[in-house]
């Protein structure tokens, strides 16, 4: 399980994976063992390896969290990777004239929905691309035309990968 | 001629006290009042609908909305409601009506006692000129400077060159440091003199300003004094509060670090004399400042119960509270009070916990509490005033408890102090506790090495705050807040667990294992 964190504006990618009755948690390239219970509806109580953090946690929505461990709050904002690529594919829209639509997240072309030179409306798919056995039609974010597919069907693509030119 | 109507007279031991105050002097009051026997009732006004004291008190009273002159300084409704609910006594705790002479007044002539001293006493001490000169005439020592109003910028000038430079510009209705200007030079006194002026117009609707020789670096160091109705006046020691920040007290202890015991008679023959001359009756605290040479001078009196009482009550033994029921009730301090000569037991500090930010230059910080976890353990008190889950107000003062350890000597509670400090939690709102944390091991506060501008001193030269965190303290928020946002996952998804006490953590590692990204 990979997640994006996001405080003061500044991100990192965490990475949790079940060892034992916990957790191993890498953020960037520092790892740690970490054991997790619940000591009331707000608080948790936290092993890193041996040491106990007493640490009070709140869901404020959104995937947005406070939490305070005793030395003042603190606002954490938690993404999937998908929402992650989505809020940065969010992010070409500015673009004016050209632009290459890029994929907001890995997975793997399974069809093209429209011909090269066609012009689509805002909403129209665009191409399939699958992910984590989810099928996620790409939709044109506005009207506009389609002037190359720069992937094949059946190719995996990254994240972040150019898809098709737009105008 | 008809006779007026007898005048309603308050029972003596009283039955009933209204608490005329919110936050946890009420539940102090509250305290003292209950193990008497006396009945306790406190108003409150809506935001404090589900304030602690509400909680504990036998009986609670709808005062007004939250606007506290609409509320809890409504002095006449206030005193209406005692009568009605058959209160014999009305017990201001600190702040709102406390020293407000005219109110003290209005109880007596309802005929319900005022726990706190007559009005007179309160008047005498709310004017800084007028009290000055009392206490001039009382033989207690004051800061060298006038006893009548600076009229005018070439008056302020002559007296200043008479005191010499540093001279300090001071309000006669003054208190919380405004109206207050430190002046070194000829050239600063005329703004100076302006400023002072206009700013105790604008804070007490009084401009009477009078001219005071600067003391450099003084400590704060107040002698509390307990008088009763029958004339009898004694001191119980000292408290030093020369940890402060913009002239509020921050951090309390008893004794001082640096009174002796010839010093603490000294200053205690002068805080009874002070007391004595405007014929002072129940708790008060006689302020001076304690300059390096060694000479001290009378600052001010608080005519009530203060903030930091309970350092006092630890070092004596005495419960102040209920010594100010008593002495209301009309009852003589018995000789083992007025006969010995009080000594300190022990070392008692106190540290002030409010919800405040102290990363935004100690703005108010009100919220929810989240959690509350309060220290426990040996030499260890808390006055709290607020419980887990209960909001702390904008309306009101952020305080929201104290903190008070005692220990054997100073060494020993400041051991307490930072090992309960280490204990405390109040999340979900700043506080100061880790500044606290860093000022316990500050040198000159550990030798005792202070004085009234140390504190702001320290945190200007930036040599209080929190040493930088090692790269898994930084990282610990980011890990709670990832595996919170994989336990929610698990809990919109998992099936309930058979004991109905899942563990959703487990849960959340399981589906995890299983190869699952739930969301998305």
């Amino acid at each position: 399980m990979e997640l994006i964190v996001r405080r003061r504006g500044e991100e990192e990618h965490i990475r949790l994976e079940r060892r034992g009755s916990g957790f191993l948690v890498r953020v960037a390239d520092r790892s740690y063992e970490v054991d997790c219970t619940e000591t009331s509806a707000s608080a948790r109580s936290l092993l890193v390896g041996a040491c106990q953090h007493d640490v009070s946690v709140r869901h404020l929505g959104d995937g947005e969290y406070e939490v305070d461990t005793g030395t003042g709050l603190e606002r954490i904002q938690v993404l999937g990777r998908l929402e992650h690529l989505a809020e940065t594919a969010h992010g070409a829209k500015a673009t004016l004239g050209a632009v290459r639509v890029t994929a907001y997240m890995p997975g793997r072309v399974i069809a093209l929905l429209a011909e090269e030179g066609a012009r689509v409306q805002a909403g129209d798919g665009v191409l399939v691309l699958e992910a984590m056995k989810m099928e996620n039609e790409i939709r044109a974010d506005r009207s506009g035309v389609i002037k190359r597919f720069l992937v094949d069907v059946g190719q995996p693509v990254e994240g972040g990968e150019p898809l098709y030119e737009f105008e | 001629m008809s006779e007026p109507p007898p005048k309603r007279r308050f029972r003596s031991p009283f039955r009933k006290i209204l608490v005329a105050n919110r936050g946890e002097i009420a539940v102090r009051v509250l305290r003292a009042a209950r193990e008497r026997g006396i009945t306790g009732a406190v108003v409150y006004s809506e935001p404090d609908r589900a304030s602690l004291p509400v909680l504990l008190a036998d009986e609670a009273h709808l005062i007004g909305p939250a606007l506290a002159s609409e509320s809890y300084l409504r002095g006449e409704a206030i005193i209406d409601l005692a009568e009605r609910i058959g209160a014999d006594a009305i017990h201001p705790g600190y702040g709102f009506l406390a020293e407000n002479a005219s109110f003290a007044q209005m109880c007596v002539d309802s005929g319900v006692a005022f726990i706190g001293p007559p009005a007179g006493a309160i008047a005498a001490m709310g004017s800084k000129l007028e009290s000055r000169r009392l206490m001039q005439e009382a033989g207690v020592p004051v800061i060298p400077g006038g006893y009548s109003p600076v009229t005018s910028v070439e008056d302020a000038a002559s007296r200043a060159e008479e005191l010499g430079f540093p001279v300090m510009v001071k309000a006669s209705a003054g208190g919380g440091g405004k109206g207050l200007r430190r002046v070194s030079s000829s050239a600063e006194l005329g703004s100076a003199f302006r400023g002072a002026r206009s700013e105790a117009a604008a804070s007490f609707g009084d401009d009477t300003v009078y001219l005071e020789k600067y003391i450099e670096r003084p400590r704060h160091v107040e002698l509390q004094v307990l008088a009763d109705r029958h004339g009898q006046v004694v001191s119980l020691g000292e408290r030093e509060c020369s940890i402060q920040r913009r002239h509020q007290k921050v951090i309390e202890e008893a004794p001082s670090p640096v009174v002796d015991p010839e010093l603490r008679r000294r200053m205690g023959a002068a805080a009874v004399a002070a007391a004595a001359a405007v014929g002072y009756e129940n708790a008060g605290t006689v302020e001076f400042l304690l300059a390096a040479t060694g000479e001290f001078f009378f600052l001010e009196m608080n005519t009530r119960l203060q903030v930091e009482h309970p350092v006092t009550e630890l070092v004596t033994g005495l419960d102040l509270v209920r010594w100010q029921i008593a002495i209301a009730e009309g009852r003589p301090l018995p000789p083992e009070i007025t006969d010995t000569e009080i000594e300190p037991h022990g070392h008692a500090i106190e540290v002030r916990i409010y919800a405040e930010n102290p990363d935004m230059g100690f703005a108010p910080s009100p919220g929810r509490i989240e959690r509350l976890r309060l220290p426990q353990g040996p030499g260890v008190r808390n006055d709290c005033g607020v419980y887990e889950g209960s909001e702390v107000s904008i309306y009101y003062d952020p305080m929201m408890s104290k903190l008070i350890v005692h220990g054997r000597d100073r060494g020993h509670a400041l051991e307490r102090l930072e090992r309960a400090l280490a204990e405390t939690r109040f999340d979900g709102v700043n506080t100061a506790l880790g500044l606290y944390r860093e000022l316990i091991c500050d040198d000159d506060f550990r030798q005792g090495r202070m004085d009234i501008g140390l504190l702001e001193r320290k945190i200007e030269a930036g040599e209080l705050r929190t040493p930088s965190q090692s790269t898994e303290e930084r990282d610990l928020p980011l890990i709670i807040a990832a595996l919170e946002h994989l336990e929610r996952q698990a809990r919109s998804s998992a099936v309930p667990h058979r004991d109905g006490r899942r563990n959703h953590w487990r849960e959340a590692a399981r589906i995890e294992a299983a190869g699952g990204d739930r969301w998305n």
